[in-house]
């Protein structure tokens, strides 16, 4: 009875993502409404973490578990991406290097602007 | 006896059965280029090439796995919801080095793309691999992207995130454990995250909660801008 009271909220949750979703007037994913919901939700205190935490450790622990099915459907696309196997690969690694250095980038240059404020101060 | 293969209990089985080989794999071999998705995926296709059981029967099953992206997305939430107080205190290196990451994934993506010459349909589901999958899936799919390659390109880049960030680190004499986990959870979600625990506490703790506002942002950028 509990885990199915779990099931309930979670998907609960998941419905109303779609609804805000359908609402608004420009495209949205319906699960990234959902998952800014549960954490108002819980910010808010109307929701406590250990309501839904089964289910949302269960779903945490096995999350790659549920690409699965999606990814299994490259086989339908097999011939459009092995034409250019070799430029997808080149560019997802060096857009991944590019990502990591503009964020390390940016986030130390944040921390050194920091520290040179807090040095004035005192 | 054909129908007996369009049963949604065949695909759910098939698919836990392969994932559970793919996790006995990485506790055997716990490298970062042994994926669990990623041989579970080979099982599943050579599986269903050798008993010759068409795509669409297996996803008879799938749909319902698939179903569960939604509340796997909204458990990102709660993580997120969890490491709250670490993202107050450090709200502003977070929230720029974030920002300044997910504008050079989606820019750095379009313009190698198009050096590259990538065919449109495959440039535009490479957009959102940076982010984490759920999100990744459903923002390819408003945009008129393959899902299915879209997931192939999170993995890749999640393993080249895993692999490469401690060479990049070393490369780039990053010392500030905040820099390195929002710079791995930005460019590389789940799979970096897991390289980032391996090299610490703080790294983790930062690139998860990167990772979650990486999709965040990168809805908003790729959706408006």
């Amino acid at each position: 009875m509990k885990i199915l009271m779990q099931i309930c909220i979670v998907f609960g949750i998941c419905w109303l993502g779609e609804l805000f979703s359908a609402l608004l007037p420009f495209a949205f994913p319906a699960s990234v409404l959902a998952m800014l919901l549960i954490f108002f939700l819980l910010q808010l205190k109307i929701l406590r973490v250990a309501q839904i935490e089964a289910v949302i450790s269960f779903f945490l622990k096995n999350m790659a578990f549920f690409f699965l099915p999606t990814s299994v459907s490259i086989l339908k696309y097999y011939g459009l991406l092995s034409q250019q196997l070799w430029q997808f690969l080149l560019v997802c690694f060096l857009s991944t290097f590019i990502t990591f250095s503009c964020t390390a980038a940016a986030v130390s240059l944040v921390l050194r602007v920091g520290k040179r404020q807090k040095k004035g101060v005192t | 006896m054909r129908e007996i293969l369009s049963s949604p209990f065949l695909g759910i089985t098939l698919s836990i059965l392969a994932y559970q080989i793919g996790l006995l794999c990485k506790k055997r071999w716990p490298l970062a280029l042994v994926n669990p998705l990623l041989i579970a995926v080979t099982i599943i296709i050579l599986t269903l090439k050798i008993l010759d059981i068409s795509y669409e029967e297996y996803s008879i099953g799938g749909a319902y796995i698939s179903l569960m992206l939604a509340p796997v997305t909204c458990a990102l939430g709660v993580a997120i919801y969890q490491q709250w107080e670490i993202l107050k205190a450090n709200w502003l290196p977070i929230f720029v080095g974030v920002i300044a990451g997910s504008f050079s994934s989606v820019w750095s993506i379009r313009l190698l793309s198009q050096a590259f010459q990538l065919e449109p349909q495959l440039a535009l589901s490479l957009l959102a691999k940076s982010v984490t999958t759920p999100v990744a899936v459903e923002l390819s799919q408003q945009i008129g992207g393959i899902q299915a390659v879209t997931v192939a390109g999170v993995i890749f880049t999640g393993i080249f995130g895993a692999v490469f960030a401690p060479l990049w680190i070393k490369w780039l004499k990053i010392t500030s454990p905040i820099t390195r986990g929002v710079a791995i959870g930005t460019c590389s979600h789940a799979l970096g995250t897991s390289k980032a625990l391996e090299i610490g506490k703080v790294e983790g703790a930062m690139s998860g909660i990167a990772m979650g506002l990486a999709g965040v942002v990168t809805v908003i950028i790729i959706l408006f801008i």
